[in-house]
């Protein structure tokens, strides 16, 4: 009975929720306070009487982007899969997720899970989801306001890998590569996947905490052998095949093999690896990464800076210096110390630098000898200026580097309504 | 001015690089020459230089430079004779201390170059804070596990975080040429007062050469720091 009032109140405050525009987690919080175990009987019912694959995706970065490619796979191949897309991945954003797909008795269709969990609540959120196959992505330095130091979060990532019996790690990250030896026993299978070394000296920003013994990498189930722009090229098993990246960069290749790799040991030999690369080449660019919206009238591509690594992964891939630029940083990044450590070589100039953070970032700008035509720590006065001073014409297009809380604002000025998760 | 950076790659979590970018660009936009030399664990340490720069790390970072502590102390200490310049941050400060201890009881021997024991914090330090040092206003971020035990004099005095860190009314160590703090990232930056007093000591100059480029960095940092004082309600 619980679980029916759960879903009804969530579903009702989800519809509200998404009149206004915003965060997806309230209706899943809703559910959560009605009835505190909703996520474990929604999974129970998935579990019960079939072996249906339940993937969980963790790691500092490319969650989203990975989760939304697993999913295409996986559909591509017949499954009807569960998710909880982009930033859904605490437990209220779950149980907002699930809001979206159940019966009013908690049932789901779908004959596979994939889910995204966040790296501190995953350890937990696995003794109810108890996943089949675990994918770990990587370390990187990131929120250490609230992580403090990345060896917890190798050991939250070690804890999420283990509550599967299939693990698939990113052997071109040290840390997960390490995790992966350390979770190899007789009990549970786990593989890799890889990036060639030529392109892994360029792009793979693994967090320095100084563990020396580099572990022994696995005969990779997927590799990323070529990685231009938006282009990829990436051999699964005896496959080669080619995929068209959402964004260019080659951490979105890395999330490509990552994704393709997992399908391919969730299918097994059956695994149509074509239809599944045709399927992540079809996707769209993840909520507010490296997607491109229109403001302004001209197309805006916005740009995530969730920490060192994203943000340095999503320069390096600008194939020319921004021609109209925004940034934009605030409460949502507590310490950008981190930004001393970026290289900036990508950009000449920036137009408008925004958020509580401005300045700190116009003190770096000063110490690169970036010139910005204005400082301005009131975003929407901010980004009226930034719209009014420039006008794309080198580029049909404008560039806006933002963290992410400043992303879902940017999109709701804009008037992006759907709520992330949806 | 030579600049030694020590162990960026393992003792570089919190932007330090950011300190050493201050002190550099400072000397070059007057004319200062200056030359900067990183050097990695496994790597001798040059004991001639002016300035060491140490920043902070990871638990593992800390453990793994005390593997070759000896060295580190004896290239400090040989450069201290020299009145060489040291700014230790976060970890580094700690290393710079007798011993780190660990809460499992394990411990770590630091270089011996500021008296005293560092120790777990009951509960971790994290956040902004605005602070003095003798009569210049500073702001900064904290993110620590652990906490000096000495006696030598603090460099940041009437230190404020928000209300949930009443207890901390100093921090880090200042005496002779040495200056430690938990103040991470871009301290120098934000405080360039701070990186211009290291510079002015280590030349022998009074810096009195100002550039546009000192002027931008400068306000920036004013502006930087009275954000910080404002969303900590001062």
């Amino acid at each position: 009975m619980r679980i029916v009032l759960a879903v009804v109140l969530g579903r009702l405050v989800r519809v509200l929720t998404r009149l206004r525009g915003g965060g997806s987690a309230l209706p899943g919080w809703v559910a959560l306070k009605v009835a505190p175990h909703f996520v474990s009987y929604v999974m129970d019912r998935v579990r019960v009487g079939s072996n249906k694959p339940i993937v969980v995706v963790t790691g500092s970065n490319g969650k989203s982007t990975t989760t939304a490619m697993i999913v295409a796979a996986l559909e591509a191949n017949g499954h009807t899969v569960f998710s909880n897309p982009s930033g859904g991945n605490l437990p209220q954003g779950i149980a907002s997720s699930m809001l979206a797909e159940v019966s009013l008795t908690g049932s789901l269709r779908a004959t596979a899970v994939v889910l995204e969990l966040d790296e501190a609540y995953g350890p937990k959120l696995v003794d109810i989801i108890k996943p089949t196959h675990a994918l770990l992505l990587n370390v990187q330095v990131d929120q250490l306001n609230r992580f403090f130091e990345p060896e917890r979060v190798i050991d939250m990532v070690t804890a999420i890998g283990s509550s599967a019996s299939t693990v698939l790690v990113n052997d071109a990250d040290d840390n997960t590569r390490l995790i992966g030896n350390r979770l190899t026993d007789g009990v549970r299978t786990v593989q890799g996947f890889d990036v060639s070394d030529e392109l892994a000296m360029s792009g793979v920003y693994d967090a320095q905490v100084g563990f020396d013994n580099a572990a022994d990498k696995r005969d990779p189930v997927a590799t990323v052998t070529a990685s231009r722009g938006s282009t990829a090229t990436i051999v699964v098993g005896s496959e080669t095949v080619h995929v068209d990246l959402p964004s260019p960069g080659i951490h979105y290749a890395v999330d490509a093999a990552a994704a393709l790799g997992m399908a391919s040991l969730v299918l097994g030999e059956s695994a149509n690896i074509g239809g599944a690369a045709s399927a992540i080449s079809a996707l769209k660019p993840v909520y507010g990464r490296g997607e491109s919206v229109e403001a302004f009238g001209a197309p805006l591509t916005i740009v995530m800076m969730k920490n060192f690594p994203s943000m340095q992964a999503n320069l390096d891939a600008l194939t020319e210096k921004p021609e109209s630029l925004y940034l934009a940083v605030d409460e949502g990044t507590p310490d950008p110390s981190w930004i001393y450590d970026i290289d900036l070589s990508s950009i000449d100039h920036v137009d408008v630098v925004t958020g509580t953070k401005a300045w700190q970032w116009e003190t770096r700008l000063a110490y690169a000898e970036i010139p910005v035509g204005r400082v301005e720590p009131d975003p929407t006065v901010a980004f009226e200026a930034f719209g009014s001073s420039t006008t794309p014409s080198r580029q049909p297009h404008r560039t806006a580097i933002v963290n992410y809380e400043q992303m879902m604002d940017l999109r709701r000025v804009l008037g992006y309504k759907e709520i992330e998760g949806e | 001015m030579h600049i030694v950076h020590l162990f960026p790659e393992t003792l570089g979590l919190f932007g330090d690089s950011g300190n050493v970018l201050a002190l550099r660009k400072r000397c070059e936009w007057r004319g200062i020459d200056v030359r900067v030399t990183a050097v990695e664990r496994g790597e001798s340490i040059p004991s001639n230089a002016d300035v060491y720069v140490i920043g902070s790390g990871s638990s593992n970072s800390v453990r793994l430079v005390g593997e070759n502590i000896d060295e580190v102390r004896d290239a400090l200490t040989n450069a201290l004779t020299r009145d060489a310049s040291i700014l230790a941050v976060g970890a580094g400060l700690h290393l710079m201390s007798d011993r780190i201890d660990w809460s499992d009881g394990s411990s770590t021997t630091g270089a011996g170059i500021v008296s005293g024991v560092s120790v777990p914090r009951p509960t971790r330090l994290v956040g902004e804070f605005v602070g003095c040092v003798a009569d210049l206003s500073v702001a900064g971020f904290v993110n620590t596990g652990h906490r000096l035990e000495t006696d030598a004099p603090a460099h940041i005095r009437n230190v404020v975080f928000d209300d949930s860190h009443d207890e901390v009314q100093n921090d880090g160590v200042e005496f002779g040429t040495i200056i430690g703090t938990h103040s991470h990232g871009s301290y120098l930056p934000m405080n360039p007062a701070i990186a211009d007093s290291i510079i002015a000591r280590t030349t022998g100059q009074s810096l009195v050469k100002e550039s546009a480029h000192i002027e931008r960095a400068d306000r920036a940092a004013q502006a930087s720091r009275d954000a910080i004082r404002k969303r900590l309600g001062l």
